[in-house]
């Protein structure tokens, strides 16, 4: 694509041949194969997925302890290629190291099931994806180079946190002690930590692109989390007895270790993207208490997401990301519409919600591109 | 794994799982082979997992319980030669048993343990085992393989005919039904 532009800039006459076949030596050796790599992703994502279904078959037919044995050897198989292997193979090629890395995670988790079929334990689902986590998070975090295995470490460690939280009530006589509803906070909201770890490994190691994308999961998992709680707040979730949501300072602790992340981010990354991005993550520290305080109140909850939502688009605008710029305009635009229904109680106040929905997202739309033109830069650069 | 990490550290991070793996192999495989297998009836219906894929989930009949009021007990005694369960009792503190089962909070039933449990089972046989589960002339029975330390573990399940005496008591716990609540005659403006 930037080969069809110098190009053009040549025959424009803005640069001379010379420029022209520099800058096209240079795009080709630095070139970065952004939609190969995403490809290379979605195939060992399938190939991850595939393997648990067809784990998750149970084949009867088949003894259990020769099937465990071809799995395991499999593993083994793939772990012997990886140690060896390594270093040639991402010469050539990361995003086959990045593949195989996630292949064999995704086989680990599956071994996990396949013990579960033939010996028939049936324990809660956080306790194999514990064990996991423990026995290859070092091997993702050591080898990892892209997305899917960023996704597989912080994917694994929310998806445990929340199963956990979910078990741990899910069969309680009565509603939970407080002592628990803070546990479980603390234990949600701890994901949130890969932040600042994977902010302070971005600078220092080879493969700076596997931290910025476990930074930026564990980003998403915060302003996710964030929104969640004030979807809670509108819908009445804060406050009653049975639930997670009772107490004000489980709220508390889940800010305390946002804002510890959005600190450690802004400490350890210096500079304007690691400033925005620590400043994100601590904004989200102080909505759950918020939403708590704004349980069942319909417009202040609603305005506490596009508060947050239109820090967020602040953020993005002085550190240059246009992607999430628009994502922010968008989301904040999508809840203004869900809020005229939410106050809406027959057809025509809903239809007159709409159109003082419509009315606003087109001033918002209007803002952003004022703003955008004010203040963003001409130059777009790409990344968080 | 780069360059500037230590051989040491690589070679670990590719050891641990399969050291870790192996070990939890040879955990399941031997607890697994302990304990004196019961049959107890059942009755039951198919979801599925995540991870494991199909199972079978059933509720436990066990001989001697009426039905459980309340709260369901942590601890059952059975009593009969293994593998014939002739009647279970609730299990007091401090009394001697010699074959107990007893629930285990930490698994994926908690206190419900000794009322539901469940079964991996292949796709196929998870899909036939839920018709003949809808079979009202059969009774299905599982084997639990009972350790001396309360734990449990079902592994396996089969199917047999219903007795004489089982038929008359199912018929008995039915007709109340019918005849209480008969379905009303229908309104005149549905007749055609």
């Amino acid at each position: 694509m930037s080969a069809r532009k110098i190009a053009t800039w040549h025959e424009a006459g803005l640069i001379d041949a010379a420029t022209r076949d520099r800058l096209l030596a240079y795009e080709t050796a630095h070139a970065r194969p952004l939609a190969l790599w995403a490809v290379f992703g979605i195939g060992a994502l399938a190939i991850g997925l595939g393997l648990v279904s067809v784990i998750a078959a149970n084949w009867e037919e088949i003894p259990g302890q020769l099937r465990l044995g071809v799995h395991l050897a499999l593993i083994a198989g793939a772990l012997a290629g990886l140690f060896l292997r390594e270093q040639r193979l991402a010469e050539t090629s990361p995003w086959a190291v990045e593949a195989l890395v996630f292949v064999t995670a995704a086989l680990g988790l599956t071994f996990f099931g396949h013990l579960g079929q033939v010996y028939q334990t049936s324990s809660p689902l956080w306790q194999p994806l514990a064990a996991w986590l423990v026995l290859f998070a070092p091997l993702l975090l050591l080898t990892g180079r892209s997305w899917p295995a960023a996704l597989a470490v912080l994917g694994g460690t929310v998806w445990c946190a929340w199963d956990y939280a979910i078990a741990r009530t899910g069969y309680l006589a009565g509603p939970p002690g407080t002592g628990l509803v803070l546990w479980i906070a603390l234990v949600t909201a701890l994901p949130v930590l890969f932040a600042p770890a994977a902010a302070w490994l971005r600078g220092r190691g080879e493969r700076p692109d596997f931290w910025r994308r476990l930074e930026q999961l564990a980003l998403a998992y915060a302003v996710a989390g964030a929104s969640f709680a004030t979807a809670v707040a509108s819908g009445d979730g804060f406050g009653h007895d049975e639930g997670l949501t009772r107490d004000w300072t489980s709220m508390a602790v889940i800010g305390a270790v946002a804002l510890a992340a959005g600190l450690g981010v802004m400490a350890v990354r210096p500079g304007t993207s690691g400033r925005m991005a620590g400043a994100i993550i601590a904004g989200t520290a102080a909505v759950p208490l918020l939403a708590y305080a704004l349980n069942d109140l319909d417009v202040p909850a609603a305005l506490l997401f596009m508060v947050l939502w239109a820090g967020i688009a602040a953020a993005a605008l002085v550190a240059h990301w246009r992607g999430v710029f628009q994502l922010a305009v968008a989301a904040i635009a999508l809840r203004l519409i869900i809020l005229s229904f939410e106050l809406a109680s027959d057809l025509l106040l809903s239809g007159f919600g709409l159109i003082v929905a419509g009315v606003l997202i087109l001033g918002v739309a209007w803002a952003a591109v004022k703003v955008s033109k004010t203040f963003a830069p001409r130059t777009t650069e790409a990344g968080v | 794994m780069s360059r500037h990490v230590p051989a040491l550290a690589r070679l670990a991070a590719v050891l641990l799982p399969l050291a870790g793996l192996g070990a939890l192999w040879f955990q399941s495989d031997s607890h697994y082979r302990t304990g004196t297998e019961w049959e107890v009836p059942i009755q039951g219906y198919d979801p599925r997992d995540y991870l494991r894929g199909h199972y079978l989930e059933f509720s436990y009949d066990w001989p001697g319980i009426d039905e459980f009021r309340d709260v369901p007990p942590a601890g059952l005694c059975l009593e009969g030669t293994a593998p014939k369960l002739e009647r279970a009792t609730v299990l007091k503190p401090g009394a001697a048993c010699a074959h107990s089962v007893r629930t285990d909070a930490s698994g994926v039933y908690g206190w419900d343990a000794l009322v539901v449990g469940r079964l991996y089972l292949d796709q196929n046989r998870a899909a036939v085992l839920d018709e003949q589960l809808r079979d009202r002339d059969q009774r299905a029975i599982v084997t639990i393989r009972q350790r001396e330390d309360g734990s449990f573990t079902a592994i396996s399940i089969r199917f047999r005919p219903l007795t004489a005496a089982e038929k008359a008591e199912r018929d008995e716990l039915n007709r109340p039904v019918e005849e209480v609540s008969p379905l009303p005659p229908p309104p005149p403006i549905m007749e055609n």
